[in-house]
C-alpha cells in the first residue's frame, strides 16, 4: 500500500492504518530502535510507542513522505529510552556510531561559541549535500539510523574493511567542513 | 554533553535524506562490472593506438638495426672484389653492397687423394663489412659486418720441388693435378748385382708358391705394409743365384702390370705373369718403387726337358 493510503486510513480512523503502517515499515522501525537500544524487547515498546505516536499525530499532521515521518518518531523514542538506559550501560550499536561521531566534530573553547543542536543539523544537512549518493545513504544509514558495519557491507556489497575505510574519510571531510564553517560543539 | 548534542543535532536531520537513506536498495559500492568494462575498453583503445602508430612509424622509419647480413661466398676473392647481397627485412626491401673485402688466409690445407691425384686447398675467413642503404630513405644508412667463412678446395699443378711425393723414376707426370700415368719406359736397372742391392727391408714382393715348373705362371703380391705411398714400376726384375749361393751379375726383365699403379698404405695388389725362366735355377725377383727397390725371396725353378719362349723376355747384362 502506498504511504498517501495508508496516510488517509490515518485520517479516517481506521485501526487498519496501524497494520498497514507496520506491514510497510514494522520491519525499518524495528531495526531503528534496536540499533539505538541494543535491545529486541525495547525495541519493540519503542515502536509501539511509536505506532500510537503517529496515529495521536495524523491527522492533522499529514506527513510526506511517511516513512522518514515514522522512523523520525521511532528514533527520538529510542534515543529519549537510550538516554534512560545510559546511566546502566553503553554497548549498542548507536554508541559505536556515536562514538565514531564525537572525534569529528570540533569542541568550543567556550560556552558562547558553542552553536545549538539545530544549528549543527543545519550544518550537516548542507554537508551531506555535497556527498555522492552512496556516500551520504552510507553516512545517514550508519550514524542515523545506527546499521552496523556488517549490514552496511552486505548492503554495498563491499568488505567490512572498505566501508569502515570509507567512514573514515567521509568523517574527515565532516572535520574539514565543520572547521571551514566554524561550527562548534 | 557533547555526545547528546551530535544526537540532538542528527534529530534534525533533513527527512529527505533519511527517507533517501531508506530506500536505499542494495548496490555495489565500486559498481565493479561498469568499472572493469570501463578499464578493459581503455586498455583496447591503448593497445590499438600504439599498434597504428608503430605501424605508421615503421613505414616512415628505415631500419636502423638492420639484421646481420649472411653471404655465402664461392671462389677467390680478393680486396678489390664486391658481393651484392639482398636485405630483406618486415620493414622494406634494402640493397647491400659490399664495399670492401678483407681476406685473411687462416689455414693452408693439403690432402691427395688416390690414384696419384693431388690436390691442395686454402681455407680462408673473410670479414666482410658492407654499408646499408635503406630503399625507402637514401639519407640513413646502417653498417652491417658479417662474417663468411667459406673453404675453397682448388687443384694445383704438380711443379718440381713442391711438396708432393716423388714420382718414380721413369714415369711421367701429367701438368694439371700432378696425375701419375704409368709407362712402358724402361727404368735404370739396380745399381749393381742383386746382392748389392739395397731393398726396402718394410715391404717384400710375396709370391704364391716357391717352387715353379718352367711355364708355370708367377702370381706376385704386394701388401703396402709401409707409411709410405708406393708407385709401382710396370717391368719386374729378376736375378739368378748359383748353387754356391752367389748372385749373378745380369738382370732379367719382362713387362708386369699390377692392378693398380699407386699403392696406398694398407692397399693390396696382385699380377701373374708367366716368366719362362731357365729350369732348374734359384731365382729371385725385384719391383722398382720410387725410389726404392722390393724384392721377394728365393724360389726354385724345376727341372724340366722342355724350355719355352713364349714371352718376351729382355734380358740384360749389367752394364758393370
Amino acid at each position: 500500500m502506498k504511504d498517501d493510503q495508508i496516510v488517509r486510513l490515518f485520517f479516517e480512523r481506521s485501526e487498519q492504518a496501524i497494520a498497514e503502517l507496520s506491514r510497510a515499515y514494522g520491519a525499518l522501525c524495528k531495526n531503528v530502535a534496536l540499533h539505538i537500544l541494543g535491545n529486541a524487547q525495547d525495541a519493540e515498546e519503542c515502536v509501539n510507542d511509536a505506532y500510537l505516536g503517529v496515529w495521536n499525530s495524523i491527522p492533522p499532521h499529514s506527513p510526506n513522505p511517511l516513512r522518514s515521518y515514522v522512523c523520525r518518531i521511532v528514533r527520538n523514542l529510542a534515543i529519549k529510552k537510550y538516554h534512560a538506559n545510559t546511566a546502566l550501560k553503553r554497548n549498542s550499536v548507536y554508541d559505536v556510531a556515536l562514538d565514531e561521531l564525537e572525534n569529528c566534530f570540533p569542541s568550543s573553547a567556550s560556552v558562547e561559541d558553542e552553536f545549538s543542536a539545530a544549528e549543527a543539523a543545519r550544518a550537516i544537512n548542507a554537508f551531506l549535500g555535497t556527498l555522492s549518493r552512496e556516500n551520504r545513504v552510507l553516512f545517514v544509514r550508519r550514524y542515523w539510523y545506527a546499521d552496523s558495519i556488517d549490514e552496511l557491507a552486505a548492503l554495498f556489497h563491499a568488505s567490512n574493511h572498505t566501508i569502515t575505510v570509507r567512514l573514515s574519510r567521509i568523517r574527515a571531510k565532516l572535520n574539514d567542513y565543520l572547521v571551514q564553517e566554524g561550527v562548534f560543539l | 554533553m557533547k555526545r547528546k548534542r551530535i544526537s540532538e543535532a542528527l534529530e534534525h536531520l533533513d527527512p529527505a535524506y533519511i527517507d533517501e537513506a531508506a530506500g536505499f536498495t542494495a548496490v555495489r559500492l565500486y559498481q565493479k562490472p561498469l568499472f572493469r568494462l570501463v578499464s578493459v575498453a581503455a586498455c583496447l583503445i591503448v593497445c590499438a593506438t600504439a599498434v597504428l602508430l608503430s605501424t605508421v612509424f615503421d613505414k616512415q622509419t628505415p631500419p636502423v638495426d638492420t639484421p646481420p647480413v649472411t653471404t655465402t661466398v664461392t671462389g677467390n676473392l680478393t680486396s678489390a672484389d664486391t658481393t651484392t647481397t639482398v636485405v630483406t627485412t618486415t620493414a622494406t626491401t634494402t640493397t647491400t653492397t659490399a664495399t670492401s673485402i678483407t681476406t685473411e688466409p687462416s689455414a693452408t690445407v693439403t690432402t691427395s687423394t688416390k690414384k696419384g691425384i693431388v690436390v691442395k686447398g686454402t681455407k680462408t675467413t673473410r670479414t666482410m663489412t658492407t654499408t646499408v642503404t635503406s630503399a625507402v630513405t637514401s639519407a640513413v644508412t646502417s653498417t652491417v659486418t658479417s662474417t663468411v667463412e667459406n673453404t675453397t678446395i682448388t687443384s694445383t699443378t704438380a711443379r718440381k720441388g713442391d711438396d708432393l711425393p716423388i714420382p718414380p723414376r721413369g714415369t711421367t707426370t701429367d701438368k694439371d693435378g700432378g696425375t701419375t700415368k704409368s709407362t712402358s719406359t724402361r727404368p735404370t736397372r739396380p745399381n749393381g748385382s742383386f746382392g748389392e742391392t739395397e731393398f726396402r727391408p718394410d715391404v717384400r714382393l710375396q709370391l704364391d708358391k716357391s717352387v715353379y715348373t718352367p711355364d708355370e705362371a708367377i702370381t706376385v703380391t704386394i701388401e703396402n705394409t709401409s707409411e709410405d705411398t708406393l708407385y709401382l714400376y710396370s717391368l719386374i726384375f729378376w736375378a739368378t743365384q748359383t748353387e754356391n749361393g752367389e748372385w749373378s751379375n745380369g738382370w732379367g726383365a719382362t713387362p708386369l702390370s699390377f692392378t693398380t699403379s699407386v699403392l696406398e698404405p694398407g692397399e693390396t695388389c696382385t699380377a701373374t705373369k708367366r716368366l719362362s725362366l731357365s729350369p732348374d735355377k734359384t731365382y729371385a725377383l725385384a719391383l722398382c718403387v720410387g725410389d726404392t727397390w722390393i724384392r721377394s725371396d728365393t724360389f726354385r725353378v724345376m727341372p724340366s726337358s722342355t724350355t719355352t719362349a713364349a714371352e718376351a723376355i729382355t734380358t740384360t747384362t749389367n752394364a758393370d
